[in-house]
């Protein structure tokens, strides 16, 4: 029983965040704030291109052959759907932002209690 | 007499799933490897794995949310504002995952229109999830290597002690 309203405690917490997210998603400050961002990205509309993409010479664009017409990009587009093995590299790129994250902390850690060990001590 | 094997302690249980739930967070990040799919299924499982993990810490986070303001310690609070940030994140995640998803939910009748505004949302957080990753799991480095030490310290079978005096006896010492 416990249990069940710990997760309903949760699954509330989430609700609040979800209502949160809806209302800056549909408030004008967040359009502006999104829609700036998509500009800076590149419309991403269905057929839609990025900037600087043009025409193959055989007359094909560039995007061609994926369901969306969308260039695929990992994790910033959904266009390829299958699984491919070439895609470890996004996530060994995220274990690698993680890695330093956690060498900065742990190499930081461990310089501010080598300071503090060296600092003199007032007799 | 049968050696018992030794039941997992709570320590171990957190660890087991949190280093899965961290190596399907690493996969379910990159649906250039997983294709969609299983991102979608992936994601939807991992947030199941977040409700179990934030129960498995439930006494953890009603603590600190009552000492707040009062006795916690600076770490603690720290650690707490990341881990709510990471939970919002998360939040939005699945949430704006929901409304762009291509393959689970159509499987139920359920399709959503297309929003461009979902989707930079659901880049957006994911950008920042892996960045709070990072900051969460090097707040918990030190918890993560002791408990591990611990995992591959212990023996995986329980013997007793009247066995073990059994076995020392009989084996020949060498000199």
């Amino acid at each position: 029983m416990k249990t069940i309203f710990r997760t309903m405690a949760i699954l509330a917490a989430a609700l609040v965040v979800v209502g949160g997210i809806y209302l800056f998603a549909k408030s004008s400050y967040g359009q502006s704030f999104l829609s700036s961002r998509s500009e800076h990205h590149g419309p991403r509309g269905a057929g839609g291109m990025p900037p600087g993409f043009s025409e193959r010479p055989d007359g094909a664009m560039f995007g061609e052959g994926f369901p969306d017409g969308e260039r695929f990009e990992g994790r910033r587009g959904h266009g390829d759907r299958g699984p491919s093995i070439f895609g470890i590299g996004e996530a060994i790129k995220n274990l690698v932002i993680i890695a330093i994250c956690v060498t900065l902390f742990v190499l930081g850690g461990r310089l501010l209690q080598g300071g503090q060990r060296d600092k003199p001590r007032n007799l | 007499m049968a050696a018992n094997r030794r039941p997992m302690n709570r320590t171990t249980v957190n660890l087991l799933l949190d280093g899965v739930s961290f190596i399907a967070f690493l996969a379910a990040t990159a649906p250039a490897l997983t294709g969609l799919a299983i991102h979608e299924w992936l994601s939807i499982a991992l947030a199941g794995a977040v409700v179990t993990h934030l129960l498995l810490h439930w006494s953890w986070i009603i603590g600190i949310a009552q000492r707040f303001f009062s006795k916690a310690s600076w770490n603690s609070r720290v650690n707490y504002i990341l881990n709510s940030l990471l939970f919002i994140t998360f939040t939005v995640i699945i949430f704006t995952g929901v409304m762009i998803s291509e393959v689970a939910l159509p499987m139920f009748g359920l399709e959503f229109a297309r929003n461009d505004t979902w989707m930079q949302l659901h880049r957006l957080s994911s950008d920042a999830t892996v960045f709070l990753m990072g900051l969460h799991v090097a707040l918990h480095w030190r918890w993560i290597v002791n408990a591990t030490r611990k995992l591959f310290s212990r023996p995986l079978v329980h013997r007793p002690q009247s066995q073990v005096d059994l076995i020392a006896s009989s084996t020949p010492e060498v000199n």
